[in-house]
């Protein structure tokens, strides 16, 4: 029974060592869903929704990314830049969720999900995530 | 509603109860009861066969009054694409996967000997559980807000992105091994109930070993299919959707191979138990994450609520108390073996291998649920990719390197080569990983993962060889599978851990150089009307070869969606992935001037000096398609004279006017703005010529100004002292005044529009002080009183205008083949398994017929 309780033991450990570092990993990656202040203040990757403000969106070349801004319900806009494709339906979208993290100014975002209303069928979603380089 | 469908689902589900409650009389001891149960089977295999059936007709037949044929198809689609609208939909997919579940029910039947009644009984409550969802959200509702026996013409269409061979094909596959998870469960239910601990593992390991391929490839073409079509340039993004099939797939694999433990050391048995129940949990678990909406802020393509959550909620309790049920109460019972294992064998191996792949699967379960999770806490978050990639990868390389070593173990032991094989294996995957390093692999994680990957690879390999061999083909599939994984994890590797890649943007005709790559944007390819447009980039690599790339970038018609087609370019080594970002499609050179010319007259424009010799109708009869009418032009420029010939042609939009180029400045040309064919007189305009095209454009109120080369330009007023509607006089014209460098008042001009019995004209007016500048009027806009102004300026530089622009994201994936390869070679040695075991299990079976003969 010896080499068993040892098996035991060491068991336990792994699985309470692993669980730890899946914890910490699942904690420090979560990007909750913040405002638009919360998300200037934050050093952390976040989550933001608003409206496309009409008209903001261009492709800047010189930076290779999509450039536009977001607007939510009290008014408050926030930048949002992009470095990749410009998401299909972007323009009729009736709102954008972007994920990434505030810098300089705006939100480089990782990755886009794009709500469009669709007349027959509540909402259909489509997503795209810029390449994690 | 479409009443036959209705009544087939109804049938189906009728029958199905009716089984149910025969095998439950056929378990209490009623003889003929077993037989009545199966005919009832039959009859809702029939019933959920006809509702496909119809479900198919209906969307091949265009009825466009059934909502689900609306929404997802149209007059357009190929007949192929046509057929996969019937699983391009949440209740579409659910009668797919029903489909598949009947048919494996029959099989079931066939095969499960003394398990059959108890076991179709918990069968026929999973196939219910899908049938009541379809009852609920029925596949044949009508298209509603429709006056009474009308019909739309046409549907929405499928998805352009789902356009695609692999996706229509992907789905089939995948519901099959959904199916398939349903036979183990039903199984180990049935045989906690029936006590019979051991016999169910050899009759459900072919199923399992069924969901694992199946739902591997299922993973593999959904991966391909994100790779060539979607341009993020990855395969794999740890979203929802796609880990809602990993995750089952991870957990019937542990299964397997916890069932082969079983079989060889008869223990485990409450093991294997957990985990047959734990896939089909899983499975049922995934189908509410991404069918219920409770992910729709939070992925790709998760279904939205279509008011079926409550459902697949109870599904999800119900299968869960009745598998937790079964176990507790015959817990004490299961038989357990006593005695350890020693450290160094398959079995130790073995188990820890499955403790492994079920971490795995725990964690990208954890992650997937993420928004479940904290929405008990706070706000829902979700995490990012980061998180899957860093717990997966330590995992990932214990794992691998597991899977180096086993093959050389024996059951209870070592086997005596061992050593001597765990030196060869071991040394060619430091040589390889050496190898990859000095070709550029850095990170000691990475480097670590590209050792033990390949340290698995060259093992099972040795092993296979070796049981080719000794002709011993049929225990060659496990082997062979994990010479597969091993293949696959390198792959994965070299492709997202040493990838490169660099954007770029690429005026048209000029090449950059990119990461040693030169580029060439040739223009856009749009063969025919239909077709959607793809960007010609040549790339020659540096290594000198040459090829023409074609990422697609088109607007779908139907839903106006922007839709971006990756170019893959396969080398042996690695491949070339170009995926398009924005295309501007540039501006033509600024109008020049227009010029009108009777027959024989001649007038100077900028540098050009240009006579009209006369009609060109040698096209006018046409060639069958489309009738063209030239005019024959004398271009004199710089001294040398030219012949051109621009042209009008009718076609399916209508006149078109086909300019000629001009010598001189790059984008000069002339074409054809009007014909008049009673006086025979025409009508050209110049481009990008120079001359007297505009050399500054702004739109002013009254009292604004522009300043132009040191003079200022302030408009005034309108003159509108010959504006006479009634006598078909629209005359109008615009006062500026001007101001020189020296600020001396030069005084007052107007430009005139006009627009009469002679048509439409432009009288410039000539700025004093400013040799050849002429201001001409342009749009003029009535309600805020502003004026378009022109600066027509005959020394100014000629405007080409603007090149159209392709910007793109070139990538070079290192080895991303091995990634496919190692798949397909995983699957194979998967299907050697199914066909194994499946004739192992048909085997004792005969044996035992004959026995009872």
């Amino acid at each position: 029974m010896k080499q068993r309780t040892l098996w035991t033991v060491l068991g336990l450990a792994v699985i309470v060592a692993f669980v730890a570092f899946g914890a910490g990993a699942f904690k420090s990656n979560l990007t909750p869903y913040v405002s638009f202040e919360k998300a200037r203040a934050s050093a952390s990757a976040v989550q933001v929704a608003g409206k496309l403000v009409e008209h903001s969106d261009r492709f800047d070349e010189a930076n290779s990314q999509l450039v536009f801004t977001l607007e939510n319900e009290h008014g408050q806009t926030l930048d949002i830049t992009y470095k990749g494709p410009k998401p299909g339906n972007f323009n009729e979208a009736i709102q954008v969720v972007a994920i990434g993290r505030f810098h300089d100014g705006a939100l480089e975002a990782e990755k886009l999900l794009v709500k469009c209303p669709s007349k027959y069928q509540g909402i259909e979603e489509k997503a795209y995530t810029s390449r994690s380089s | 509603m479409f009443i036959p469908g209705v009544i087939a689902l109804w049938a189906a589900f009728a029958a199905l109860c009716a089984s149910t409650f025969s095998y439950v009389q056929s378990i209490r001891g009623d003889e003929g009861a077993r037989e009545r149960a199966r005919q009832f089977y039959a009859l809702a295999v029939f019933g959920v066969v006809a509702a496909s059936a119809m479900l198919l007709y209906l969307i091949v037949s265009h009825n466009f009054s059934i909502h689900y044929v609306f929404s997802y198809s149209d007059r357009s689609l190929p007949t192929g694409y046509l057929i996969s609208t019937f699983w391009a939909g949440q209740e579409g997919s659910f009668l797919l996967w029903l489909f598949w579940g009947v048919l494996i029910g029959l099989a079931l039947i066939r095969y499960a000997r003394h398990y059959e009644d108890r076991t179709l009984v918990i069968y026929n409550l999973t196939l219910a559980s899908l049938l009541l969802i379809l009852l609920r959200q029925s596949p044949f509702r009508p298209l509603t807000g429709l006056p009474a026996g009308q019909m739309p013409f046409d549907g929405q269409g499928l998805n352009p992105l789902l356009q695609n061979p692999w996706m229509t094909i992907h789905p089939p596959i995948m519901f099959l091994g959904y199916a398939a998870t349903a036979v183990p469960f039903a199984f180990a239910v049935a045989a906690l109930w029936g006590r019979r601990y051991d016999e169910w593992v050899r009759a459900s390991l072919p199923w399992a070993l069924v969901t694992v391929v199946t739902l591997g490839c299922a993973i593999l073409l959904g991966g391909y299919w994100a790779y060539v079509t979607l341009g993020w340039g990855g395969y794999w993004g740890w979203d929802p959707v796609e880990n809602s099939s990993l995750v089952p797939w991870l957990a019937s694999a542990a299964l397997v191979h916890g069932m082969l433990l079983q079989r060889a050391r008869g223990r485990f048995r409450k093991l294997n138990f957990s985990l047959a129940m734990l896939a089909y949990m899983l499975v049922v678990y995934a189908t509410f994450l991404t069918r219920s909406g409770v992910l729709a802020d939070f992925s790709v393509h998760s279904f939205v609520d279509l008011g079926i959550t409550g459902w697949l909620v109870g599904n999800l309790v119900v299968f869960f108390l009745i598998g937790l049920a079964a176990l507790i109460w015959r817990w004490r019972e299961i038989p357990a073996q006593a005695g350890d294992e020693p450290l160094l064998s398959r079995t130790m191996f073995f188990v820890l291998a499955i403790s492994a792949i079920l971490g795995t699967a725990a964690m990208v379960l954890l992650g997937t649920s993420a928004p479940l999770i904290t929405r008990l806490a706070a706000q829902p978050s979700q995490v990012s990719a980061a998180f899957y990639n860093r717990v997966t990868l330590p995992v990932g390389i214990l794992f691998a390197a597991l899977l180096g070593v086993v093959p050389f173990l024996h059951w209870r032991g070592a086997q005596d080569v061992l050593r001597k094989r765990l030196i060869a294996s071991a040394g060619l995957a430091a040589v390889s990983t050496a190898a990859g390093v000095l070709a550029g692999a850095k990170g000691v994680m990475y480097t670590a993962f590209l050792f033990v990957a390949l340290f698995t690879f060259f093992s099972n390999l040795i092993k296979t060889v070796e049981e080719v061999r000794k002709a011993r083909f049929r225990v060659a599939g496990g082997y062979l599978a994990h010479v597969g994984l091993g293949l696959m994890l390198t792959g994965i590797i070299t492709s997202s851990a040493y990838d490169r890649s660099e954007k770029v943007v690429l005026p048209l005709g000029e090449s950059k150089q990119v990461m040693g790559y030169t580029l060439t944007f040739k223009g856009v390819d749009k063969p025919t009307p239909t077709a959607r447009e793809a960007m010609l980039v040549q790339v020659t690599d540096p290594g000198g070869r040459t090829y023409v790339a074609r990422p697609k970038m088109f607007r779908n018609e139907k839903s106006n969606q922007l839709v971006a087609n990756p170019d893959v370019h396969v080398r042996l080594t690695h491949d070339i992935y170009i995926a398009p970002i924005e295309f501007d499609p540039g501006r033509e050179p600024e109008r020049g001037p227009t010029l009108e010319l009777g027959k024989g007259e001649s007038k100077v424009a900028g540098p050009y000096t240009i006579t009209f010799a006369g009609f060109d109708m040698s096209g006018a009869h046409g060639d069958g398609q489309s009738i063209s009418l030239g005019v024959k032009l004398e271009v004199v420029y710089g001294g040398t004279k030219q012949r051109v010939t621009p042209t009008l042609v009718t076609g399916a939009a209508g006149f078109e006017s086909r300019p000629v180029t001009l010598p001189g400045s790059t984008g000069a040309s002339v074409s054809i703005a009007g014909v008049d064919a009673g006086t025979g007189r025409v009508r050209l305009t110049l481009a990008g010529t120079g001359g007297e095209g505009a050399a500054m454009r702004a739109s002013l109120h009254k009292g604004e100004k522009i300043t132009y080369r040191g003079t200022t330009l302030t408009f005034d007023d309108f003159d509108l002292s010959d504006f006479d509607p009634q006598a078909g006089k629209i005359h109008i014209g615009a006062v500026f005044k001007v101001a020189g460098a020296a600020g001396a008042n030069g005084g007052e001009v107007t430009a005139l529009y006009k627009n009469d019995e002679s048509g439409e004209q432009h009288e410039d007016a000539a700025v004093p002080g400013l040799d050849g500048v002429k201001l001409r009027i342009g749009k003029m806009n009535a309600s805020d009183k502003s004026v378009e102004i022109l600066v027509l300026d005959a020394n100014a530089q000629p405007d080409p205008g603007e090149k159209m622009r392709f910007s793109l994201d070139l990538t070079v994936k290192p080895m991303i083949g091995l990634l496919w390869l190692g798949l397909v070679i995983l699957l194979s040695g998967g299907i050697m398994a199914v066909v194994r075991r499946g004739g192992e299990f048909a085997g004792a079976e005969s044996a035992l017929a004959a026995a009872g003969k």
